[in-house]
């Protein structure tokens, strides 16, 4: 049994005034409750936990859908009565694996985790130190400066999305990663509570013993069958300027083109990265968001996974996903819609779900033209940084399927799921 | 139909960085008007003497809504019927695509009164 319930007020008190009135309306008492909060809702996020008496799961969402209406202020709450398990882990990201993997899993899964979790200024200071000084010797041993560089962003930053997802694959369960990297990020930013309680790096695992519909689209055509033909798909979907040379270890991209990132975008006319790394930071300015990016093609599946280049003169630049199972050679892009929001709604599907996940550039891509969406979606939804998804029944061809049944991008992605 | 009005746009009202919300008839006389602050009064004189101009232009079909930039804030005018017009003056700070994506929503609830 479930129930949404909304609220579209951006100040805490009204909007736990108000939903503190609909939940007495509710004619079954729920065992679960998850929160997805907008703006700086998050922050006040255990007194949204305390309107409940049972377990609570609170995450950051950019916006989300209610049957009438799309809304980027206020909140939408998700009240379950249903038999489920909920696991937090913390630690590196091989620490969290190995739990996951031990843990008794369910038909369906939801995973919540931070994908990068810039813990602190000095934390930050340090890591940006540590990398500079590491780039002063990549010349000399670029492979060993890379694998480094990864060390550090698995040890102290990132989460990789494939990492996350493998103990799910593996276990032929479906899985949903709701792997969040907010638009606009701060310190000790993006912040997931479970009852009330900042879990800080780590990740949390609803397990529902109940096998749950869902779907999954990358919103782009079938992959190919070889690294041209994706690459054809892809250049014929975004604006490509050509095939580059990355160098790459798991989690970093060193040079392009034998060129420092910065260097390879000033060149190109595209963009100077200028901004400032910790001033963002600190500022709440971070911006995660870039028309510019690497696609990777996998040499597992020939699928294709791309990677957004952000306006920060980073020489290590970090990936949100493992790496080594992608060619060098990838390809630069600027992104586009073909087609539009038109695109974007066709590849939603007939059938009705009760709730959707969308990536949330759709709302900075479309802005309120974003309401198109709504011709096809009846229940609610959010929009928040593109859910990744792992079944056993994955639709066949996926361009985004980059390991065998794992499906991950940094774009477009949306999962529909049927709630019981 | 104030209190009707008000909880319409209570999402906007009660945002910090929305400094006036108001709603115009076509000949641009204000039917509903919340500010939060005085400065913001001059602006809502402006307004009232463009809105007439601007409510032809969109009711012609010339222009689907409009946007100002001014000293330091940001205006929207939006239709919300064939004869209402919702004006949001927002801070320069604020996040204009959420902004313009909150007022759709506020404009099909509107759209059930009518």
């Amino acid at each position: 049994m479930f129930r949404f319930l909304y609220s579209p007020y951006p100040r805490t008190k009204e909007a736990i005034q108000d939903i503190r009135r609909k939940l007495e309306e509710i004619y079954f008492k729920p065992n679960l409750a998850i929160f997805f909060l907008t703006g700086d809702l998050i922050n006040n996020a255990e007194k949204f936990a305390g309107l409940v008496d049972c377990n609570s799961v609170c995450m950051p969402v950019e916006g989300y859908i209610t049957p009438e209406s799309i809304w980027t202020r206020g909140c939408l709450v998700l009240l379950m009565d249903t038999e489920y398990g909920l696991h937090v882990f913390r630690g590196t990201p091989d620490e969290v694996v190995a739990r996951m993997r031990m843990m008794r899993k369910g038909r369906f899964n939801i995973l919540f985790y931070p994908l990068l979790y810039p813990k602190s200024r000095l934390q930050a200071l340090k890591i940006l130190i540590r990398l500079k000084r590491l780039y002063g010797r990549y010349d000399s041993d670029p492979e060993l400066v890379l694998e480094k560089a990864s060390e550090i962003y698995e040890r102290e930053l990132i989460y990789p999305i494939n990492k996350m997802l493998r103990p799910f694959r593996d276990a032929g369960c479906d899985a949903v990663s709701f792997n969040i990297f907010p638009l606009r990020m701060k310190y000790g930013h993006p912040s997931i509570l479970v009852n009330g309680r900042k879990i800080g790096r780590g990740v949390v695992i609803l397990t529902f013993k109940d096998s749950i519909q869902s779907y999954f689209s990358d919103t782009l055509p079938r992959r190919g069958n070889t690294t041209e033909e994706t690459e054809r798909i892809l250049k014929d979907q975004f604006m490509v300027t050509g095939r580059v040379f990355v160098e790459k270890s798991r989690l970093t991209v060193g040079h392009i083109n034998k060129t420092k990132i910065s260097e390879f975008l000033k060149r190109g006319r595209f963009f100077k990265p200028e901004r400032d790394v910790s001033d963002d930071l600190k500022k709440g300015k971070f911006s995660s968001a870039t028309p510019y990016g690497l696609y990777f093609i996998s040499r597992k599946t020939k699928g294709a996974a791309a990677l957004g280049l952000l306006n920060y003169p980073v020489e290590l630049y970090p990936s949100l996903y493992e790496l080594d199972i992608f060619y060098d050679e990838a390809i630069f892009f600027a992104e586009t819609v073909k087609g539009g929001i038109r695109t974007i709604v066709n590849y939603i599907p007939d059938q009705e779900f009760n709730f959707c996940a969308l990536d949330q550039y759709l709302l900075l891509m479309y802005e309120d033209r974003i309401h198109a969406i709504k011709s096809k979606i009846s229940g609610y939804g959010i929009f928040t940084s593109y859910p990744s998804f792992t079944s056993p029944n994955l639709e066949r061809g996926l361009l985004s399927e980059v390991e065998g049944k794992l499906c991950i991008n940094v774009m477009r992605t949306m999962v529909f799921v049927n709630w019981i | 139909m104030r209190e009707e009005i008000e909880e319409i746009l209570k999402p906007l009202i009660l945002d910090e960085n929305v400094l006036f919300t108001g709603i115009y008839t076509v000949d641009g006389v204000p039917i509903y008007i919340h500010f939060k602050d005085r400065k913001v009064i001059s602006l809502v004189d402006w307004l009232e003497s463009q809105v007439k101009v601007l409510i032809h232009y969109i009711a012609s079909g010339y222009f689907k809504d409009a946007e100002f930039r001014i000293l330091g804030s940001h205006l929207l005018l939006s239709p919300i019927t064939k004869t209402l017009v919702l004006g949001v003056l927002a801070v320069e700070e604020a996040s204009l695509y959420k902004l313009r994506i909150d007022v759709e929503s506020i404009k099909s609830e509107f759209e059930k009164y009518v």
